[in-house]
């Protein structure tokens, strides 16, 4: 997490960009992973239930982790995801962190919160 | 197995980027469910599709470009189609979905009287006049035109990232046709450019001349201008088309809806009969 990021071109981007897709990916049948949310249909995506984003604020990012971590987490506090503008802070950058070496976000939950991992 | 982890204030957490991508999917398709539940409800009750083509577009991917259009226009999905809900601002990929049903009615009561480019071309004529270069696709299409040349070239563009404007080109007389929903200035370059662009493919050459279009006012508060633009083209090529009426601005919206739905259904169920 303390390491120095290392500089990046576009070229090593363009080819570790499979790996990190293949990275960041999840079995379509696991709720909201990419391969699930392309397989939505019209009437699918209605029956879907999205659950309750936390206020914003909640989620707030410290850093980045060379860690690969073997839970997975989905929802917080039992019931709720983080807000768009919490996850906004660091989604864009995954794949440049990727090919930095990075393998985790740290976060820090405000609140005493519990975490369901999956 | 299904964990509970506490999580107190001030302890880190270390979580998986596959598990940051599946936050920000729940979080774009919770968005999804609202524009795809407005376009269902928006169908429903103004019986835009019959029950056939209902359950085809319930078994429609959310995600993925609507059908019946080909391969070179760039078309909307279900949710995107929300755009035409309201007064709110139509996007490229709506526009061009509806220029090419447009382009299409036109040319199957008479043949190659017009070809509606896509509302990318001002854009891709603005940068090559620029650069006093064709892009290949502005050479694919002028080789088309030597080819086949229609009696009309039409497209909208866009003023100040804001606002549609339509522009149609009558080839034989070599004029160019402006005209502004909410009364503003023409582009002024325009004319220049499409000689630059046009002006060894017509039958006969001689000088282009600028000429004003007739577009209705759009009415203050709305957010139609690519409504009115495509409107302003068709009365202007086709004398019997319905003329617009901004009172009947959502009757407009929903008949676009209810028009791009059906094509996509018709090319699900019977692909043979849409032809590309």
């Amino acid at each position: 997490m303390d390491k120095q990021p290392a500089k990046v071109d576009n070229a090593t981007l363009y080819v570790s960009g499979a790996s990190y897709a293949k990275y960041e990916q999840s079995p379509s049948d696991i709720p909201f992973s990419n391969g699930h949310v392309i397989g939505l249909t019209v009437e699918r995506c209605l029956k879907t239930s999205v659950p309750p984003t936390l206020p914003e604020g909640s989620v707030k990012l410290i850093g980045w982790s060379e860690v690969v971590p073997e839970g997975r987490v989905f929802l917080i506090a039992q019931s709720s995801i983080p807000c768009l503008k919490d996850v906004r802070m660091f989604v864009g950058d995954l794949p440049l962190q990727f090919v930095k070496g990075y393998r985790s976000v740290i976060v820090e939950f405000k609140g005493d919160l519990s975490v369901m991992e999956m | 197995m299904e964990t509970y982890t506490s999580v107190l204030p001030g302890v880190r957490h270390h979580v998986h980027f596959r598990d940051v991508r599946i936050w920000s999917n729940a979080l774009l398709v919770s968005k999804r469910i609202a524009d795809v539940q407005a376009v269902i409800d928006a169908v429903r009750s103004h019986g835009l599709l019959d029950p056939e083509d209902f359950d085809t577009l319930q078994q429609t991917p959310v995600n993925v470009p609507i059908k019946g259009f080909p391969q070179t226009v760039d078309v909307p999905d279900v949710a995107t189609l929300r755009e035409l809900l309201f007064e709110n601002w139509l996007g490229e990929r709506v526009l061009d979905a509806y220029g090419h049903l447009t382009m299409t009615t036109i040319n199957t009561k008479k043949p190659n009287t017009i070809l509606i480019l896509p509302s990318i071309f001002h854009t891709q004529l603005t940068n090559a006049y620029r650069r006093s270069q064709l892009t290949t696709a502005l050479k694919d299409l002028r080789e088309s035109l030597l080819t086949s040349l229609p009696r009309f070239i039409a497209f909208v563009f866009n003023k100040d990232l804001s606002h549609w404007a339509p522009c149609v080109i009558s080839t034989a007389g070599r004029v160019v046709h402006q005209g502004d929903s909410l009364r503003w200035d023409p582009d002024k370059k325009l004319l220049a450019m499409l000689e630059w662009f046009l002006g060894d493919i017509t039958e006969v050459q001689g000088k282009w001349v600028d000429s004003y279009l007739d577009v209705p006012y759009q009415g203050s508060g709305s957010g139609s201008c690519g409504l009115v633009a495509f409107n302003a083209i068709q009365t202007f090529v086709d004398p019997d088309a319905k003329p617009w009426f901004d009172k009947q601005a959502s009757d407009w919206r929903l008949d676009w809806m209810g028009l791009i739905l059906k094509q996509h259904c018709t090319a699900v169920r019977c692909p043979t009969v849409v032809s590309l």
